[in-house]
Formats: C-alpha cells, sequence, structure tokens
C-alpha cells in the first residue's frame, strides 16, 4: 500500500512535469504571466484528476469491506469478504473473514444456549409457578397449625385451671367427707342411745296403760257405789216425805182431837221437822252421790282418753324405735360410703395433684409447640415471598431470554 | 174450837189454805179418773179408803197455772164434804201447816160474810149457767164467796178457801152442765 501509494505520487509528479514542461513551451509563445497563471492551473488540474484516479484504485478493496460489514452489520455473518491483494487491505479482509468466521461460530453456540436457556426458563417459570402454589399451601397449612397450636395451647391451659380446681374440690371433698364421717358415727350412737331410751319409754308407757287401766277399774266401782248411794237416798227421800205427809194427818188428826190433841199435834210437827231435816239432808247426800258420778263418769272418759293417748304413745314409740334402730341400720351404712368417699376423695386429690402437673408440663409443651409452629408459620410466609419473588425472577427470566432468542436471531448463521 | 189451824200449799205463783178442821186426811192419790162430759173444774175421780172422791182442779177454778208438780196429792175435806176433795200437784214437803193465821182467823167466820176478795165485788147473776161451766171462778156464784185473803207465816199472803163454799160451787157446775135439777 506504501508502495502503490509511492508510486502514484511518482507518477503524478511525473505527469505534472510533463504538463509543465508542455505547457512551458506554449508559454513562450504567449504572455508569460498568462503562461504561468495557466500552467498552474494545469498542475492543479492534473492533481486533482490524479488524486481521484488514485483514491479509487486505492478505496475499492474498502468499499468491498464496507458493503461486507454493511451485510454484517445485519446480521448476515454467512458472507465473506473476496481479497485478492496481499496488502494492507488484503490482509484486513482476511482477520475479518477470520472475525466473521470466529463470531459466527459464537453467534450459533449464543443462539443454541439462548434457545437452551429460554426453554429452561420456561421450564424453571412453571417449576417456580407449582411451586409457589405448593408453598402458598403450606403457609396456609402452617398457618392452620399454628393457629390450632396456639388454641391447644389455651385448651391446656384451661384445663390446668380446671384440673386444679378439681384437685381443689377433690381435698375440700376429703375433708367435708371426714367430717361427715365423725358426724355420722356420733348421729349412729345417738339413734342407737334413742332406741334404748325408747324401748324404755315403752315399757313405761306399758305400766302408765296398766295403771290407768286399774285406776279406771277403780273408778267405775267407785261410781257403781255411787249410783247405789243415789238409790239408797231416794228411798230415804220417799220415805221422808211418807213421813211429812203422816205427821200433817197427824197433825190434822191432832187439830180434830181438839185440846186433847194439842200435845199429839206439837209432836206431829217436830216429826214433821226432822221429815224435813231428813229430806234436806237426803237432798245434800243426792247432790254429792250426783257429783260423785258426774265425776267419777268425766274420771273414767279422761282416763279412757289417757289409755287411748297413752296406747297411741305406745305405738308411736313403737315405729319410733324402729325408726331409730332403721336409721342406726342406715348410718352405719352410711359410714362405710363415707369412709369409701373420703378415700377416693384422698386418692383424686392426689391423683389430680399429678394431673395438675403433667397439664402443666404439657402446657409448657404446648406452648413451646405453639411458638414453633408460629416461627415455622413465619418461616413459611417468608418462603411464599421468596418462591414469589424467584417464580416473578422466572418469569422475567423467560422474557429475558426470551428477548435473548430474539436479539440472537437476527444472527443469520446457516 | 181448837181453831185456826191451816194447812197450806202453793199451785202456781199462788198459796191456798184449808183449815184443818175441814181436812179429813191429806194423801198421795194416782191420777184421778176423768169424767166425761164433767166442767173443767173437776179434775176427775179417786177411790180413797173405799170411796169415791170428786177432785176439784184449783188451777181451773182460779184460773192460775196448770199443775207443774210431779206428786200428785189429795186433800180430802171433812165430813160431811167427805166426797170432796182438792188437788194439789207438788211436793209433798211444800204441804205445810201454819198456825200463823189463828188471829184475825175465827172459824165462824167461813160462812162468810164481808167478803175481802176483790173479785167477790162483781154481782148479779151471769147470762146463763151453761156460759158459766168452763169459766174460771169470778164471782159470789149463789151468795157464798169461795175464800179470803190471810195473811202466813213469813208475811206468806194466801187465800183461805171455805170447804163447803167450794163444794157448793163444784156441785152448781156440774149440775149446770148435766142439767140436773138441783
Amino acid at each position: 500500500m506504501q508502495i502503490k501509494l509511492g508510486m502514484s505520487f511518482l507518477i503524478v509528479a511525473v505527469l505534472i512535469l510533463l504538463v509543465n514542461s508542455a505547457l512551458g513551451g506554449i508559454a513562450d509563445d504567449q504572455n508569460w504571466q498568462f503562461s504561468a497563471l495557466g500552467i498552474v492551473c494545469a498542475d492543479i488540474l492534473v492533481a486533482c484528476l490524479a488524486a481521484w484516479i488514485l483514491s479509487r484504485f486505492l478505496t475499492r478493496q474498502i468499499r468491498q469491506l464496507v458493503s461486507a460489514t454493511s451485510v454484517i452489520s445485519q446480521g448476515d455473518l454467512t458472507r465473506k469478504v473476496e481479497t485478492r491483494s496481499n496488502d494492507e487491505i488484503g490482509q484486513l479482509g482476511k482477520s475479518f473473514n477470520a472475525m466473521l468466521a470466529s463470531l459466527l461460530n459464537i453467534a450459533y453456540e449464543v443462539r443454541v444456549t439462548s434457545d437452551q436457556i429460554y426453554r429452561s426458563a420456561q421450564e424453571l417459570s412453571a417449576t417456580a409457578g407449582t411451586m409457589n402454589a405448593r408453598t402458598q399451601e403450606i403457609a396456609s397449612a402452617s398457618q392452620g397449625i399454628a393457629r390450632g397450636a396456639e388454641t391447644q395451647a389455651a385448651m391446656v391451659t384451661r384445663a390446668g385451671s380446671i384440673t386444679r380446681e378439681i384437685a381443689t374440690a377433690a381435698d375440700e371433698i376429703a375433708s367435708k367427707a371426714e367430717a361427715a364421717h365423725s358426724t355420722a358415727r356420733e348421729a349412729g350412737a345417738r339413734a342407737k342411745a334413742s332406741a334404748d331410751d325408747a324401748v324404755r319409754a315403752k315399757a313405761k308407757i306399758g305400766e302408765i296403760v296398766d295403771r290407768i287401766r286399774q285406776a279406771t277399774e277403780s273408778v267405775e266401782g267407785f261410781r257403781e257405789r255411787a249410783l247405789l248411794i243415789t238409790k239408797t237416798v231416794d228411798f230415804i227421800t220417799q220415805v221422808a216425805q211418807q213421813t211429812h205427809l203422816l205427821a200433817l194427818n197427824a197433825d190434822i188428826e191432832a187439830a180434830h182431837a181438839g185440846d186433847q190433841g194439842r200435845g199429839f199435834g206439837v209432836i206431829a210437827q217436830e216429826v214433821r221437822k226432822l221429815a224435813e231435816d231428813s229430806r234436806a239432808f237426803a237432798e245434800q247426800i243426792q247432790n254429792l252421790s250426783q257429783q260423785i258420778d258426774t265425776e267419777s263418769v268425766e274420771v273414767i272418759g279422761a282416763m279412757k282418753g289417757s289409755t287411748a293417748a297413752a296406747m297411741e304413745g305406745k305405738e308411736v314409740v313403737e315405729s319410733a324405735t324402729a325408726t331409730m334402730n332403721q336409721i342406726s341400720g342406715a348410718v352405719l351404712m352410711t359410714l362405710d360410703g363415707v369412709r369409701e368417699i373420703t378415700e377416693l376423695a384422698s386418692k383424686q386429690a392426689r391423683g389430680a395433684e399429678g394431673l395438675v402437673k403433667a397439664i402443666e408440663e404439657i402446657s409448657k409443651i404446648a406452648m413451646a409447640n405453639a411458638g414453633g409452629t408460629t416461627e415455622a408459620s413465619t418461616a413459611t410466609v417468608e418462603q411464599t415471598a421468596a418462591m414469589e419473588a424467584m417464580s416473578g425472577s422466572a418469569k422475567q427470566l423467560v422474557q429475558t431470554s426470551n428477548h435473548l432468542k430474539d436479539l440472537v436471531s437476527i444472527f443469520r448463521v446457516e | 174450837m181448837s181453831g185456826g189451824r191451816v194447812l197450806h200449799f202453793a199451785i202456781g205463783t199462788r198459796r191456798f189454805a184449808v183449815p184443818v178442821t175441814g181436812i179429813l186426811e191429806i194423801r198421795e192419790v194416782p191420777e184421778p179418773t176423768r169424767v166425761p162430759g164433767s166442767p173443767s173444774v173437776v179434775a176427775g175421780l179417786v177411790e180413797i179408803r173405799g170411796r169415791i172422791v170428786t177432785l176439784v182442779d184449783l188451777a181451773r177454778v182460779f184460773g192460775v197455772e196448770e199443775r207443774t208438780g210431779t206428786e200428785l196429792l189429795a186433800v180430802q175435806f171433812a165430813e160431811p164434804l167427805a166426797h170432796f176433795g182438792l188437788l194439789v200437784a207438788d211436793s209433798a214437803h211444800n204441804v205445810e201447816t201454819d198456825p200463823a193465821a189463828e188471829e184475825g182467823f175465827d172459824e165462824d167466820e167461813l160462812p162468810n160474810e164481808g167478803a175481802t176478795d176483790g173479785r167477790s165485788a162483781s154481782t148479779g147473776e151471769n147470762g146463763g149457767e151453761a156460759s158459766l161451766e168452763d169459766e174460771p171462778w169470778d164471782a159470789d156464784e149463789g151468795g157464798r164467796v169461795l175464800g179470803r185473803e190471810i195473811v202466813l207465816s213469813g208475811a206468806r199472803p194466801a187465800l183461805l178457801l171455805d170447804p163447803a163454799a167450794l163444794a157448793e160451787f163444784c156441785t152448781r157446775r156440774v149440775r149446770a152442765r148435766f142439767r140436773v135439777a138441783g
């Protein structure tokens, strides 16, 4: 190239010399000044012409190179630059061809790889979507688990408090059962004592009944005698009445007898007075006897009432005795029952205490579980976010790889 | 005369007295047998010692309460009125003799003059004897007064009866009843 350029300048110089010489000859004939100007102009013309031709010759290969690169710039890497010369331009063409081959190879590789990336990205996107869905499911499931664990923890706490109450109640039951035991024992003893008392009372009532019966019989005998007295007194009253009438008649007879009967009349009057006294006393006796009779009847009635009441009392005492014995038996049975209750309540209290401890441990575990589950849930939520981000990245990757594929498809490699 | 002793008794609220000299006997009698158609002043007939005695019902005669006592006593008049008597229904103990009437009492006055019974003041015959049959004694019948007021011991007032007047009164009533000619 340097040679060609040197040679070209040499030829141009020769041509200029030739033109100058030719023109110099003409110039002698003519005006000098004119000839000098003409010579210069001719020189410039020759130089320009020579420069144009030279540049055309020199840039032909470069233009070829430019046309080839413009095609390549459209993506066609299959084209080659034709090089015949061995100069710098030819070397440039060769290097260019080598570069193209290398580019073609790279573009092909890039194309294949981008296809692969695209497919992989699509697969990745699909997988990421599936995983995202799964992760969301896991997240909701783990949230449910977390809630469940919290509820469980609360339940366990409640169970703990309830069990504590049960334990307290069982203690109370045990103490009360012990109190009931002693009370029942006392009640049993008292019932037995009452039953014994009732038996004695029954015997006493029997005695009372017998005595009342005897007394009633005595009073009835008394009443019969009083009735006899009444009858006797009736007879006395009648006698007194007859005596009275006799005295009256004696008085009348004495009156009829006149003076001789006067003494007799006095006697008759005395007799009548005695009869009157007899009648008055008989009346008193009668009244007393009737009072005795009335009172005897009342006493007998009262005694019969007392006997009936005593018999009723006896029955009541008998039933009371039976009831007391029943109570005594029932109390003995109750004692056994209460003893069992006491033992069971004590056992229950101990068991409930153990249960409380166990539940406290369960509560701790459940709380820890709830905490862990909550953490897991949080982690799952984070993971879900990460998965969503990853899914988004995968989708973006798909888009990017697609774009890359599009870009790479510009290059013609076949 | 031995004089003033009287036997007295009560019928209802009123006390009657009879002089003991006018009495044969006082005794218990059974329920008297009523004579059909007889006037109400005749209580009935009883048999005393074999003699039929007409008993005068004083309650009817004097218009006082019916007899109420449980014992029936008969005061039989002395002869010659022994076929008449008074029915006394009371306890025998309420029949007494009393000497209190001795003063101001004279056997001779018995065929009474100067009657003191207020009711004897009304005079004159009643319209017809038949109308008198069952009426209580109210007037001087046949000019004789049945009794007069006296005062017994203990300031007890009593009507002293005249047995003869009573017997006559009763006879007149019976006769009027049966239209028996006097």
